[in-house]
């Protein structure tokens, strides 16, 4: 301390004006380290996206005209066109002679040749729906004539519901059904 | 070469008639014999074996939709006439056994009744969310038999619905119809499954 004070005046003013910087400085990394200071550098403002050009480059430039989407028409031929139709050919009846499960039964379902699915038939039987047969897949210009019963039933005549089921060629994937009401006879 | 006299070639030629008819099984009446006096009755049953028809139809395996917003309120749904016609020697029923929303679009809508909503003013997600989709006979009824059905079945109801019924050779057409929202964001694609039921009259 003796020493410092035997320092000339103008010495020691410049080691207080150094240890002030190193004061502020250490207060100034506190604040930003524990106070939530941050400092940004000092930038100029960001252009706005509609001036950041200060003259247009027309090199490309839009479709002259008004947007026309597809008419309803246009629309309706291109559905029409994608459709696909089937034709199905059925027997009304189907007949086993014995009611036992395992037992092959008659009827016969045709997909014509003109179609473009795959055709597996389900025959359902009763108030609960119960699947009593299934056919193999069926392709265009192919018909079976024979079904196997999947579940017992009594001797006796019933309603039953086929349901055709299509699939794609191709894909493999199943693309609608249709129901028909036909004949069960069983021996 | 000594001739045969015709007296004895016109005898072989009946005997051998005769052999042959009676070797040949061919059974004259067969059967059986009716006698008595005065008239009497025959009884020849006749016997048919019955085959099972074929009912053949000719229809779409799917229907498909677009909805266009850019054609204005009450017309964006497109879709097109479902054409049914009936190949079978007889006429037959047309019954629509059920139309409900299914998986297998980028959304699937739930089915509402027809003014369950104001389809106009509807929101984004109540858009995407809602459609009353229903099923009826053509303005156009050509083809189909008097008497046919002239209610819409829409999807949200339930049950059996017969439509009416198509004459050998007819052709008839069913139209799809929808009320649904108009604020689509983006394409879309959904899948309703209709299954139609075909029946002898």
């Amino acid at each position: 301390m003796k020493k410092f004070k035997d320092l000339n005046k103008k010495h020691r003013t410049i080691i207080l004006t150094i240890l002030g910087v190193i004061l502020v400085a250490l207060i100034l990394l506190l604040l930003v380290k524990y106070g939530g200071l941050t400092l940004t550098p000092t930038t100029a403002p960001a252009a706005s996206p509609t001036n950041s050009q200060s003259v247009l480059n027309d090199n490309r430039e839009g479709i002259d005209g008004s947007y026309q989407s597809m008419t309803r028409e246009e629309i309706l031929a291109d559905l029409q066109e994608r459709q696909q139709v089937v034709t199905d050919q059925v027997s009304t009846n189907v007949t086993f002679s014995s009611g036992k499960a395992g037992s092959t039964g008659e009827w016969v379902m045709e997909n014509p040749k003109s179609n473009s699915v795959i055709q597996q038939a389900e025959i359902y039987y009763g108030d609960d729906n119960v699947l009593i047969a299934k056919t193999e897949p069926v392709y265009p210009g192919q018909y079976i004539q024979a079904v196997e019963l999947l579940e017992s039933l009594k001797s006796g005549e019933y309603e039953a519901l086929v349901y055709i089921n299509y699939y794609n060629l191709n894909e493999k994937t199943f693309a609608g059904k249709a129901g028909y009401k036909v004949h069960l006879t069983v021996g | 070469m000594k001739r045969k006299p015709l007296k004895k070639t016109l005898l072989s030629l009946a005997l051998a008639t005769v052999l042959i008819i009676a070797s040949s099984g061919v059974a004259f009446a067969a059967d059986t014999t009716s006698t008595g006096e005065g008239s009497i009755e025959a009884t020849v049953p006749v016997n048919g074996t019955i085959n099972a028809l074929t009912i053949s139809v000719t229809h779409p395996a799917s229907v498909e939709y677009v909805i266009n917003p850019a054609l204005g309120i009450g017309s964006a749904f497109v879709a097109p006439d479902i054409t049914i016609t009936n190949n079978t020697q007889v006429p037959i029923s047309v019954t629509v056994k059920s139309l409900a929303s299914a998986a297998g679009g980028t959304l699937q809508f739930a089915d509402v009744a027809n003014d369950a909503y104001d389809w106009a003013n509807l929101g984004l997600d109540d858009t995407k969310a809602y459609i009353a989709m229903g099923v009826k006979i053509a303005d156009d009824p050509a083809g189909w038999e008097a008497g046919y059905n002239t209610e819409t079945r829409y999807a949200v109801d339930t049950g059996d619905s017969m439509f009416g019924s198509l004459a050998t050779g007819n052709t008839g057409h069913l139209t799809m119809v929808a009320n649904h929202g108009y604020a689509f964001d983006q394409k879309y694609t959904a899948v309703h499954n209709l299954v139609l039921m075909f029946d002898l009259v």
